[in-house]
């Protein structure tokens, strides 16, 4: 499947679609929300991990902006170091399926959990 | 003398037998012949013969007055005797001698009565004027009597004069040395004990408009009690009225009969002399009794008046410097009047010698113990623009204020500290987690075992740990504001706060010995940390640049005991608590606010612990945390 990675800190993105493509998936790496709006109708992902302090435009910002026929079926991961400030029912009532805190433990875990998301819905 | 003497020829014979025996002498010159048996005739000379004076002698009264003579014939020696003894200072002739002999014996006798006249009547003469003299004497005498009785009269009025003055000066000096309004009432029993019938004597003294105290005797003390209401004033005296024997009556609550009542007035009460003190005496005297009586009071009074008057005001004074001095006390804080020199002239009960010594050397702040004092000057003048002569020096105790200042610009730099440690995290915490995840990607792709994979295994683990201090971190930093209190391993608080005091620690040796059994505390982790932090941090500062430090926890009974050791310099005895005080500090200037051990000890004891320094044998001190356990979970 095609997933989306936003992310402003580059080894993030790059670990993200390391361990992604060896799933073989599809990845396209923005480094911030901005470019996330611009390629989204071209590369039309079905999962987004999104980080949720980015400059020019934040995930949250990305997430209310996006035309949701274009954002279509794809699931968002929200991802933030402040965990404190988010949780699960926070991201869900900014659009997203699914919260998951910084830093991460075993960064395969988070591609499970991520791909549960779209078996699952 | 006389030249109409009479010679009497005392005879009871027939006389005419005589004149012619004696008819030589009858030619006498100048005096008067009568012939009489009566012995008692009016005669100067009497003359007779022997035999008429043998026949009557023994039986007829002699005068004195007289002048005898006798005659005879033939005297003989002892005729002669007899007769002349029988009539003393007689003269005598003999009737049968010459004329001439006989007339020379009856002038002599003639003269010699003349000569006895001129005495008789002198010696009258002398009698009258005695007497007269007598008289004049006895009025003298009188005269005398009276004047030396009015001398003494007088005297006695002026030594009495004399004794009522100095009485009236007893009396005021009596006066002066009184204290108390009512020891007045004695004074003037004493003055009034000779007046009967006027009783001990009762005063009312006027407070305010619509008070009044009442003194009066009961035996030989002095009473006040208060009264309440109206008073009608009189600036005269009054006699027997009945409003005051009611009044007396209904203030004392006991009959009164006949009363006379004296204003005592003085300069202060002249425009209001309806407001002077009265003072009432019971009496049952009749009026002009009482006229003489007050009559004898009223030098007394005035003196009286202005004691009294001197008494009020000095009650009034004592009452007002009372109030400033109960107003003094009243203060919470140290106040005192204190002159150029630093003497302390006037000082509320909260001030102390220390604070005197102390203000000695202080500008605008005072340091005592565990208090602190924001130092604030009045200067005292006469007038505006004299120098001070003295300053009321109010001491503001800060105590208070300035702890919780204190505490409050550590929570804000704790609060500040956890906002940038926030932010720092998680700049950190991004890349970590791409680092971290990167080699956790690589490690798939390479050959286990391999020299990379360990390398990539290293990468990975020092990740790991990286993030563990910056969670640690933020759970430390966001404490202040966040964390609540919650039970807790105190082993666990300890190995947390460890990681923060690497650099302080640096190549001291350290020696950490956790009990091996979990010791769950109540507390709020971060202040707790904070307390570790701070013991572990003096330690390593007491020892520096070498030294050991241990750092164990154990299970004492019910208690958890965290110890802070270190072999530095130590604590001497007498700082043992002091070092506890706010402020106290032994580092210097800018190196310690002298608030962490303050606060470390009462942050643990709000989690209802104790923090101490504990007394050690061998060299350097022990801290030592002893908090409550809860029970195991």
């Amino acid at each position: 499947m095609k997933v989306l990675v936003v992310d402003d800190e580059p080894l993030v993105r790059i670990s993200l679609r390391r361990a992604l493509e060896k799933r073989g998936h599809e990845v396209h790496e923005c480094e911030d929300g901005q470019a996330a709006l611009e390629i989204w109708p071209k590369f039309r992902p079905d999962l987004v991990y999104l980080d949720i302090l980015m400059p020019r435009l934040s995930g949250p910002d990305l997430l209310k902006n996006l035309d949701p026929e274009l954002r279509g079926h794809a699931k968002v991961v929200l991802m933030s170091a402040f965990a404190g400030e988010y949780d699960l029912e926070r991201a869900k009532s900014l659009g997203a399926d699914l919260f998951i805190a910084k830093p991460f433990a075993d960064v395969f875990a988070v591609i499970d959990t991520g791909e549960g998301l779209t078996v699952g819905g | 003398m006389s030249s109409s003497q009479t010679i009497q020829l005392l005879t009871h014979e027939d006389p005419p037998q005589w004149w012619a025996r004696l008819s030589g002498l009858k030619d006498l010159s100048e005096c008067r012949w009568t012939v009489s048996a009566d012995f008692t005739a009016d005669a100067d000379v009497v003359l007779l013969s022997r035999r008429e004076l043998e026949l009557r002698f023994g039986k007829e009264a002699l005068s004195p007055s007289k002048v005898y003579v006798l005659f005879d014939e033939n005297w003989t020696v002892q005729n002669l005797r007899r007769s002349l003894s029988a009539l003393r200072g007689a003269l005598f002739f003999d009737s049968a001698g010459s004329t001439e002999d006989s007339k020379r014996v009856l002038q002599l006798a003639l003269s010699r009565q003349a000569e006895r006249a001129r005495q008789t009547e002198l010696m009258h003469l002398m009698r009258t004027q005695s007497r007269q003299i007598d008289e004049v004497n006895r009025d003298l005498e009188r005269v005398m009597k009276e004047r030396v009785a009015a001398e003494a009269e007088s005297r006695k009025a002026s030594q009495k004069n004399i004794s009522r003055v100095r009485e009236i000066i007893s009396f005021i000096k009596d006066l002066a040395q009184l204290f108390e309004i009512g020891d007045l009432l004695p004074l003037l029993r004493r003055q009034i004990k000779e007046y009967h019938g006027l009783e001990a004597p009762i005063l009312f003294v006027p407070r305010g408009e619509q008070n009044g105290d009442i003194y009066y005797l009961r035996g030989s003390e002095s009473v006040r009690s208060r009264l309440r209401g109206t008073w009608k004033g009189s600036s005269r005296i009054q006699v027997n009225q009945t409003e005051d024997s009611r009044f007396l009556a209904n203030s004392l609550g006991r009959p009164f009969g006949k009363v006379i009542r004296i204003p005592l007035i003085t300069g202060r009460h002249q425009s209001d002399a309806d407001r002077a003190p009265v003072l009432f005496f019971p009496h049952t005297l009749d009026e002009t009794q009482i006229d003489a009586v007050l009559a004898d009071l009223s030098e007394k009074l005035q003196p009286v008046s202005w004691a009294l008057d001197r008494l009020i005001l000095e009650q009034e004074l004592k009452n007002t410097s009372r109030n400033w001095e109960m107003t003094f006390d009243e203060l919470p804080e140290p106040i005192a009047i204190i002159d150029h020199d630093g003497t302390v002239l006037r000082s509320n009960s909260h001030w102390s010698d220390e604070l005197t010594t102390a203000l000695k050397d202080a500008r605008d702040r005072i340091r005592l113990g565990e208090k602190y004092f924001v130092v604030e000057r009045y200067p005292i003048r006469v007038s505006a623009d004299s120098r001070p002569l003295s300053w009321v020096v109010y001491l503001r105790d800060e105590t208070k204020s300035w702890k919780l200042k204190s505490q409050m610009v550590q929570v804000e730099k704790m609060s500040a500290v956890g906002q940038l440690a926030g932010h720092v995290a998680h700049e950190l915490n991004n890349p970590l987690t791409g680092i971290r995840s990167l080699a956790q990607v690589l490690l798939t792709e390479v050959e286990d075992e391999s020299q990379i994979a360990n390398d990539l295994n290293e990468v990975e683990r020092a990740a790991a740990r990286c993030q563990g201090i910056i969670n640690n971190l933020l759970d430390f930093s966001k404490g202040a504001i966040e964390q609540k209190i919650h039970v807790m391993d105190l082993n666990e608080v300890v190995r947390r706060t460890l990681p923060f005091l690497k650099s302080a620690l640096g190549r001291l040796r350290t020696d950490v010995e956790l009990c091996e059994e979990s010791l769950p505390v109540r507390i709020e982790p971060h202040l707790l940390q904070q307390v570790i932090f701070n013991l572990i941090n003096n330690a390593c500062q007491a020892v520096s640049p070498s030294g050991e430090i241990k750092i164990r926890t154990l299970k004492r009974g019910d208690r958890a005991i965290l110890e802070v050791e270190d072999d530095g310099p130590g604590v001497p005895e007498e700082l043992r608590e002091r070092i506890f005080e706010p402020f106290f500090t032994t580092k210097s200037e800018g190196e310690g606010t002298g608030l962490g051990l303050s606060f470390s000890r009462e942050f643990v004891r709000g989690f209802g612990g104790d923090l101490r320094c504990e007394p050690k044998t061998t060299p350097g001190a022990v801290f030592r945390v002893e908090l409550k356990m809860e029970p195991q979970s």
